[in-house]
């Protein structure tokens, strides 16, 4: 396991819309902190030092929260679990801390990255991703940054089902019904002119 | 162009366009968007004039993705008309766009040619835009 990241969180008194936004406007962002065992800490954080830790960390990797409170440093793991933005401005306007308990299993979707030029694509075909994110179920140490999925093997009209992946170990994806996660697909209108060239062909 | 099928009423009031877009404002299909940066209204043609420079210049290969549709009725008068005389005859549609509203998204084809495709398409909308690529 890699280290954790550290990020330095203090404790918000005051909650509500009008101290949010004092809040945004002194550079802070406010935050809170939320686990399963129902506890919940409003939070405030540093816009700079949390854009730095969100993009090490993104939303798969363990963050230390230093939790400031008054004279005391309390520290808590948590993964970063929700991030609100402005519509169109770069501002952050909240942050969700989950907090987790690293020797105890967490589900929560990973992305997928998929890797190498597609026989099928080479061919003409089109590479279809049916699941951007899977479900799965690690422990928060194990969390992979993303399911990488090679795709050079797939031919035209062939697909990748979830039980055919490769995944990292501790990493179970869980699902009820065999479903594809990539595949490639004929291209659009190519049965269309095929029929033309052949009906040119007869005349 | 796109149009409604059907409408309950074939004039609407033009009203005003107040706030920000709280929907539709993820890029949700495709891997890179066209966001808008304030409010208008953007009318069909607008919309398929977009469309097309970005199907021209991408050529083959990937899908567009167009996130809005004109289903707000514009009416005008004929020229040389006095004022009066009732509202005017449907003259085509737009839709109302908020800031942070995603326009387009386009998915399959080159990040550069995408956005190049985008800017192009920037081109022929009535409000100030900008490309923006799918956060994981």
């Amino acid at each position: 396991m890699s280290e954790m990241i550290n990020l330095q969180v203090e404790m918000r008194t005051e909650k509500g819309k009008g101290a949010s936004r004092k809040l945004r406007v002194q550079g802070f962002v406010p935050a809170v902190y939320y686990d399963a065992k129902g506890e919940n800490i409003p939070l405030q954080v540093r816009s700079t030092p949390f854009r730095k830790a969100w993009e090490q960390a993104g939303s798969t990797k363990v963050v230390e929260l230093e939790i400031a409170n008054g004279d005391k440093i309390e520290k808590r793991p948590a993964l970063i679990w929700a991030v609100d933005k402005h519509p169109f401005k770069s501002i952050l306007i909240h942050v969700d801390f989950y907090g987790v308990d690293l020797e105890k299993e967490i589900t929560l979707q990973v992305p997928v990255e998929v890797v190498g030029k597609a026989k099928g694509v080479e061919a003409g075909g089109t590479l279809e991703v049916y699941r951007d994110h899977l479900e799965v179920t690690c422990l928060p140490t194990h969390i992979p940054e993303h399911i990488t999925i090679d795709v050079t093997d797939l031919d035209i009209n062939q697909n990748l089902h979830i039980n055919e992946l490769a995944l990292p170990e501790g990493v179970k994806v869980l699902f009820e019904e065999n479903f594809a996660v990539v595949g490639v697909v004929e291209p659009s209108g190519s049965a269309e002119e095929a029929e033309e060239e052949a009906e040119e062909a007869a005349e | 162009m796109l149009s409604p099928k059907k409408v309950k009423f074939r004039k609407q009031q033009k009203g005003r366009i107040k706030g920000k877009a709280t929907r539709g404002t993820e890029i949700n299909f495709g891997e890179v968007g066209l966001k808008a940066l304030e409010s208008g209204k953007i009318t069909n043609q607008q919309i398929e004039a977009a469309r097309v420079a970005m199907m021209r210049h991408i050529k083959r290969g990937g899908k567009v993705f167009i996130r809005i549709f004109p289903d707000k009725p514009i009416t005008a008068k004929p020229a040389e008309t006095r004022q009066g005389k009732g509202k005017g005859s449907p003259v085509g549609w737009c839709c109302p766009v908020k800031p942070g509203k995603i326009l387009y998204e386009i998915k399959g084809v080159d990040i550069d040619l995408a956005k190049e495709a985008l800017k192009r398409a920037s081109y022929k909308l009535p409000i100030k835009t900008a490309i923006v690529e799918k956060e994981m």
